[in-house]
This record gives C-alpha cells, sequence and structure tokens, in this order.
C-alpha cells in the first residue's frame, strides 16, 4: 500500500457482500439510463432510416425559386445535394396520357435519385439526353415496351415523342389509380411542359451537409436570398429523427424525454444515495478509528467518495453490458414483431449516445450521491470508535414518543420517523418511483392517440394483422417499461428495509437479549416499513399526479385536444406493487431475526 | 432456595478438527439473593456460561432450571418472554435503546409486557442509580458510567429473579467501575437478588459472596473464601 485509499480495494474484497447492495444500485441505474438513451438513439436511427425510404433524404424543400436564387443555393457551402424537380397532372385530371393511360410527368435532376433513395432505377439509366425520359414498371408491363423503345405522351398541346433510357418502380398513387409515369431531367422537362406546369409545382429539394444547423441555415438562405417562409416546407419526419424540427410539438416531444431521463438518473441517485448512506452507518466504527489515527475529515470524505467511484469501476460496465444486450433483444424483437416500421432498427449496434450517457451520468450520479455519505463519515468523531456507542446507527435526537402505542409499533414508527433528513430520504426514493411510473404511463396515452388508425378495432384498419403488430409492438415496448419502473420500486423498497434492519441487527440483539420477542419485532419493523411506505404514496401522488396532467396535457391535449382526466389505473398499479412491495420487504428482515444468535449478534 | 440449578451443562462449537468444547459437565446452584462471580481467563468459557444461563444461547446438554423452570424445555417465545420476566441483564457495552431516554430505556421490559409501570417504583430506582436529573436524558447525553447505572435500572425492574452481568464494569474507569459494584451489591442485599457477574477483573470479587472459575470449560466453585484461595 502506497497511500492511505489503496485500502479501498482490500476492503471492497473483504466486505463484498455489505456493498453488494450499493454496487446493485449503480449496476440498475446505469442500465435504466443507458438502455433509455440507446434505445431512443436505435429508434431515431431506424425511423431516419425510414423516413429516407419513405420521404427521401433531403430536408427542406423550396418552392418557386428563380434561376438566379437556385444557383445561388447550389453554391452555398452548407448545401450539399440540391434536384430540381417540377410535376404536372399529378392529380390526373388534365389530358396527358400515354396510350390513353393517365400519365404523370416529372422533371428532375439526376441528383433527386441520391436525393430519394426509394426511386431507384430497374433497368437503364437517368435519361441524361433531351428526348430521353424513363417510365414506370407498369407502363412496360401493360405496353409491352423496353429500355430504347419510343413512347409518345399526348397532351393539350400536341404529343411528345421521348427515348425509353430506363424503367423505375411505380409509386404507391400510381399502383392504386393504375396511371403511368414518364419522367425526364429537369432541362427536357422545362423545354416541353413549362408553361403547363403550375408555378407552385417547381420545386428545389435540398439536402444540407452532416451537423448542419438546419434552422439557421433556412433562416439565413430567407433572409439573403429574400425567400418568403411560405415557400418553405420541411421533412418534418426526418429533421424530427434529426432533432433538428421547427415543429414546437415535436420540441415539446424532446423537452418531454428529457424530463423523464432527469427523473430516471435522480431515482438511481436516490437508490445509490440510500444505500450509500446506509453503508457509511454500518461502518461509524471504522470511520471514527480512522479519524483516532489521525485522518482529516477531508481524507475521509475522499476516502468514501473514491470507494464510490471504485465500485463503478465493475458496475457501470456490468450496466453497460445489460443494457447493450437488451436493447439488442428490444431492436431483434420490434423487426420480427412488426418489419415494417422497425426494418431498419440496427440489429447488433452499440449505440454510442447509450453508452456515453451510462457512463457520464452513472459517474455522475455516483458522485453526487456519494457526497452526502462523504460528508457524513467525515463528521463521525474519533471518540465514536473506543465509546460503547459506535453501534449508533442514527444518532437520535429525540426521545421516541409512546402515547397510548407498544413499545415497539412507537420505536418502529420512530426509527422511521425520528429523523427527517432520512425519513424525506427513503419516502423521496419510494415517491420517485411513482413519479416516474405516472410519468412515463404518459406513454400508453400517446400510444393510444398517435397509432389510433393502427389499433386492430379501430374503423378503417386496412391491414389487420399488420396493425395488429405494430400497435401490440409499441404497447409491449411501454407496458414493459412501466413494469420495469415497477420492479425497480419493488426492489428499492426490499433494498431499503433490508439495509435498515441490517444496520439496527445489533440493537435488535440488544432487544431480543432484553426479552423482545421476533412478533414484537416484526410489529417494529411493519411500522416503520409502513410509515416509509405512507410517506412515499402520498408524496409519490402529489408530485407525480401535477406532472402526469402536465405532460398530458403538453404531448396530448395540445395535439388531440382531449382533456386530461385522473389516471386511476396506473395510480391503482402502481399504488399496488408498492404495498405489496412492503410486505415482501419484511419477509427477509424477518427471517433473519428469527434465525439471528442473539449472543453474536450483541458481540458484534 | 436455589434460584438457578445448571446440571451437567455441556456446550460444543464446531464439528471435527474445528470441535471446541466450551463448557464441560458444568453444575452448580445458585441461591436467592447470592451475588455469585465467575472468573476466568479469555476463552475460558465463562460467558458462554452466562448466555447458556440466561437462555440466550443452546447449551448442547445437560439442564438449566430458573426458579424450578427448564428453560430450554419451553418454545423460543415463551423462553422469550420468561427471559423478559425473570432474568436481567447487564452487558459490558450497555445496549441501552439509542431512541428511548433513561427512563424508558430502564422500563422498557415492563412496555414490552404492555404492563404500566408503578411511577412510584421507578422513581425509587432512578433515586438508587442517583438518576432522577437525567430521567428525559438520552443514552447518547449520558457518559459511560450513567450508561451503565440505566442499564442496571432496566436489569432490576422486573425484580427478576435473576440477574446476569457479563463484565459490567469492562468499559468503566475506577471510579465508575467502584458506584457499579456498590450498587450490585446493594441490589442483591436491599432487593434480594440473586446476581450471577463474569469478570477476569479480580479486585471486584471482594463484593462478592461466592466465586467460581471457569478455567477450559471445567467450573470450579472456589466458594466464599476466595482471596485466600486465590492467594
Amino acid at each position: 500500500m502506497k497511500n492511505y485509499l489503496d485500502l479501498i480495494p482490500i476492503s471492497a474484497k473483504i466486505h463484498r457482500r455489505q456493498t453488494r447492495m450499493t454496487r446493485w444500485c449503480i449496476v440498475i441505474s446505469v442500465f435504466l439510463i443507458s438502455v433509455i438513451f440507446g434505445m431512443a438513439d436505435m429508434f431515431l436511427q431506424s425511423q431516419k432510416n425510414l423516413a429516407i425510404m419513405t420521404d427521401g433524404a433531403w430536408h427542406v424543400m423550396f418552392r418557386e425559386l428563380t434561376k438566379e436564387q437556385t444557383a445561388l443555393l447550389a453554391a452555398r457551402p452548407e448545401v450539399k445535394s440540391l434536384a430540381r424537380y417540377a410535376a404536372t397532372n399529378y392529380k390526373l385530371d388534365m389530358d396527358y396520357k400515354v396510350e390513353g393511360v393517365q400519365t404523370v410527368l416529372c422533371g428532375f435532376d439526376e441528383t433527386f435519385l441520391d436525393i430519394y433513395p426509394s426511386v431507384s432505377l430497374l433497368a437503364g439509366g437517368f435519361p441524361e439526353e433531351t428526348g430521353e425520359a424513363v417510365v414506370t414498371e407498369s407502363m412496360r408491363g401493360r405496353l409491352g415496351v423496353a429500355v430504347g423503345d419510343e413512347v409518345e405522351v399526348e397532351t393539350p398541346d400536341g404529343s411528345f415523342a421521348f427515348r425509353i433510357s430506363g424503367v423505375v418502380e411505380d409509386t404507391s398513387m400510381m399502383l392504386k389509380t393504375g396511371a403511368f409515369g414518364v419522367f425526364m431531367n429537369t432541362d427536357t422537362y422545362l423545354s416541353c411542359f413549362r408553361d403547363a406546369t403550375l408555378q407552385e409545382d417547381f420545386a428545389c429539394y435540398v439536402e444540407f451537409v452532416p451537423h448542419c444547423r438546419i434552422q439557421k441555415a433556412i433562416g439565413d438562405i430567407c433572409g439573403q436570398m429574400h425567400i418568403s417562409k411560405d415557400k418553405v416546407s420541411e421533412n418534418a419526419k426526418l429533421m424530427g429523427t434529426m432533432m433538428q424540427s421547427s415543429d414546437q410539438y415535436i420540441w415539446m416531444l424532446y423537452v418531454i424525454a428529457l424530463i423523464l431521463a432527469v427523473l430516471v438518473a435522480a431515482s438511481g441517485m436516490m437508490m445509490i444515495l440510500g444505500s450509500m448512506n446506509s453503508s457509511v452507518a454500518k461502518r461509524t466504527e471504522f470511520f471514527g478509528m480512522m479519524r483516532c489515527l489521525g485522518a482529516t475529515a477531508k481524507q475521509v470524505r475522499r476516502y468514501v467518495c473514491m470507494e464510490a467511484l471504485f465500485w463503478c469501476l465493475k458496475a457501470i460496465p456490468m450496466g453497460l453490458f445489460a443494457s447493450t444486450v437488451t436493447v439488442w433483444g428490444l431492436c431483434r424483437m420490434l423487426q420480427v414483431l412488426t418489419p415494417t416500421w422497425f426494418s431498419e432498427m440496427p440489429g447488433f449496434g452499440v449505440s454510442l449516445p447509450g453508452v456515453v450517457f451510462g457512463i457520464v451520468i452513472g459517474l455522475l450520479t455516483v458522485f453526487a450521491a456519494s457526497r452526502a455519505p462523504a460528508r457524513k463519515a467525515s463528521e463521525v468523531s474519533p471518540l465514536t470508535a473506543v465509546s460503547g456507542n459506535a453501534d449508533t446507527v442514527f444518532h437520535a435526537k429525540r426521545a421516541a414518543h409512546m402515547g397510548r402505542m407498544h413499545v415497539e409499533t412507537a420505536l418502529g414508527l420512530h426509527h422511521a420517523a425520528g429523523s427527517g433528513k432520512h425519513l424525506i430520504l427513503l419516502t423521496s426514493s419510494f415517491a420517485f418511483s411513482i413519479i416516474l411510473f405516472l410519468g412515463f404511463g404518459i406513454g400508453i396515452d400517446f400510444m393510444k392517440h398517435a397509432l389510433v388508425g393502427l389499433r386492430p378495432d379501430a374503423p378503417g384498419t386496412v391491414n389487420v394483422e399488420e396493425a395488429r403488430a405494430v400497435y401490440f409492438s409499441f404497447a409491449l415496448f411501454v407496458y414493459g417499461f412501466l413494469a420495469v419502473v415497477a420492479l425497480i420500486a419493488a426492489f428499492n423498497i426490499v433494498n431499503s428495509m433490508a439495509m435498515s434492519v441490517s444496520a439496527r441487527m445489533r440493537q435488535y440483539g440488544a432487544m431480543r437479549a432484553v426479552g423482545i420477542t421476533v412478533r414484537q419485532l416484526q410489529s417494529m419493523i411493519a411500522a416503520e416499513t409502513l410509515t416509509y411506505l405512507a410517506g412515499g404514496l402520498a408524496e409519490g401522488l402529489l408530485l407525480g399526479l401535477p406532472l402526469h396532467c402536465y405532460l398530458y396535457r403538453q404531448a396530448i391535449t395540445e395535439r388531440w385536444g382531449d382533456a386530461w382526466s385522473l389516471p386511476v389505473w396506473e395510480c391503482l398499479v402502481i399504488v399496488a406493487v408498492m404495498i405489496v412491495s412492503a410486505a415482501a420487504a419484511m419477509i427477509g428482515p424477518v427471517r433473519r431475526i428469527r434465525d439471528m444468535s442473539v449472543v453474536e449478534t450483541i458481540s458484534m | 432456595m436455589d434460584i438457578m440449578e445448571v446440571n451437567d451443562l455441556c456446550k460444543i462449537y464446531g464439528k471435527g478438527e474445528t470441535k471446541v468444547e466450551a463448557l464441560k459437565h458444568v453444575s452448580f446452584t445458585l441461591k436467592k439473593g447470592e451475588f455469585a462471580a465467575v472468573i476466568g481467563e479469555s476463552g475460558s468459557g465463562k460467558s458462554t456460561l452466562l448466555n447458556c444461563t440466561g437462555a440466550l444461547d443452546e447449551p448442547t446438554g445437560g439442564k438449566i432450571l430458573i426458579d424450578g423452570q427448564d428453560l430450554f424445555a419451553m418454545t423460543e417465545e415463551r423462553r422469550t418472554i420468561f427471559r423478559r420476566r425473570n432474568i436481567g441483564f447487564i452487558f459490558q457495552s450497555f445496549h441501552l435503546i439509542p431512541e428511548l431516554n433513561v427512563e424508558q430505556n430502564i422500563i422498557f421490559p415492563l412496555l414490552l409486557d404492555y404492563k404500566k409501570p408503578d411511577p412510584r417504583k421507578v422513581d425509587e430506582i432512578l433515586e438508587v442509580l442517583g438518576l432522577e436529573g437525567r430521567r428525559r436524558h438520552l443514552p447518547g447525553q449520558l457518559s459511560g458510567g450513567q450508561q451503565q447505572r440505566v442499564a442496571i435500572g432496566r436489569a432490576l425492574i422486573t425484580r427478576p429473579k435473576l440477574i446476569l452481568a457479563d463484565e459490567p464494569t469492562g468499559n468503566l474507569d475506577r471510579k465508575n467501575s467502584q458506584d457499579v459494584m456498590e450498587l450490585l451489591t446493594k441490589a442483591s442485599g436491599q432487593f434480594q437478588q440473586t446476581i450471577l457477574m463474569i469478570t477476569h477483573n479480580p479486585n471486584l470479587i471482594t463484593s462478592v459472596d461466592r466465586v467460581m472459575q471457569v478455567s477450559d470449560g471445567v467450573l470450579k466453585d472456589l466458594g466464599g473464601n476466595v482471596n485466600e484461595k486465590l492467594s
């Protein structure tokens, strides 16, 4: 050993069991945060890929630009790709026909194929020459034409002949209506159909370079080139996945996600804090001895903080590993259940944001949680090590109030409520679980509203099987996450009570020696547990319901107009989970007390 | 009249190579009002003897009768209740309940029985212990000697048939040790308490009626003239 901090790994090896709970709290916190950010990242990636497939990779579309404006736009450094586009007869209400079949006419630059990956050539090449055009697959099939053949388009202004340079897939509109499509390069289109095209149907699709601040770029472009904002459209789906949308609603969803992420981090911190407090309280004599031997308060604080960070060395990688495997499993499940929506989910990808946030927030959470216990440890007096009250876990500031209660009930209530800070800490950690549950419960209402057309029982649902799969995927995801939150709540209660009892074992041993029965000790623990439970439920519902109301109004009322109502089922579920957990939390401690050797316990 | 009767008491820890015979066929009796001390070196088995007689630890063999009742023929709960009402414990480390004040700690065994304590008896004990002015104080606000006096009060409050004291002066200075011994002697004389005390301090045994020595698990009764025998 070179310095006193080298005692940390030695102590960790010997007191592995005692520190197990705290390490598990760190693992769970990191796991939760990493899964949330990992899944969010995977989801955004998949939605981005899907958006590109369905709506194209363009970010912004400018309408009715002049030639000069288009040239200036193309020359801007932040513009990666620009494609001119124009179309006519897309409503099939004009007399543009091939062999008597209504035909949509489009003209675009070759870069359009990069911007719209879903528009891919099945045969041949892009119509580079004047008089060339690509036709849709349905035209090839129904008219028996091929690359190199000529096709004649009949228009109100006469007929135009084009040489087929290639074949493309039909769009869904064309498939539905049975219309043909003839697509040419922009210059050919302008020379043939400029006058037949409405001004608003001339567009410029723009893809910006990566990491460009798109909203700022739009503002600069419009300002410098005097383009009116009503001539600008965004690819909202794609921009939303890139967190570049100007849509206030999308930003509100990001804010809601951030609030929930902060709540998860705070919940993790409360769990770790409670666990560390208990760990420090059990080692009062050790810290007193450190001070006896000459360690300064600062050194003791540093010891506790470094000890917590030492635990992170194993706990954080464990949490990250568990979260990565979980994300893989969830992605695979979504791919299998709903290939239509989630085919683009990465298979065995590692989410960098998930890992980074897991590590950073995990470390920050542990560091923040260790400060209070470190301060408490440094305040232990050297006398504590040599006096007979080193096992005084919670320094009583006032005597328990008996009143008409039995002594064991009075002591149980006092254990819970005797120290205001301890009571607030424990009830807050329980309350956080309720707040999280109610906060994430918004997901159920959001899902029901957002996927209303996809619900299997919704009228007009076209593909029931696919709709069922999508709906249940989301439901599984949301309910699964709520189940995890409920499990964390249960774990927290069981862990907290186990630690609270463990910290008082010597006291319970002495009480057993004096003559308290196991039944009376059970009543004592029950009184303590119920106090924490009641406080946690009250605090959780008092804070959770307004949060639920706020989130509901922002995410759902704002969009769909439905008024907020009390989430009865969510409240009933989480309250039931907490009550059952509290009952289960007493089983282990009571068994420990029943099985404990009084002699060994008081000799500790 | 014999308050306590120990017959052929044995206590074995472990098995095979790690087997330790902490007590070997120990037998003795204690009469009402007798103040007996058990001395012995560290590891001799004296604490094991105290723990078994106080029903804190189950012997491997033998019988322990307190006021004619076989302790280990009872169920665990009945034995606990019996211990609460009939045996008072005084520990070296006091083991007071930090959340209860002096008065509450003293009457704790009565509270466990859901009995309302007689205020006069409580006042009497507080006066004997010299703690009237501290009745609302918490253990954390008391000195070591005061805490041990509270522990003695807790042991006396139910007027138990037997008081077991495990190194009651182990954590105290000389003055406080003397005070504690005076209290115990007074309790033995004034309240006719039967006291069995463990100590390794030979200076304390001058106050007792009888001394027993435990050595390697074997009990030897040194009788009442112990100073002569030990010298």
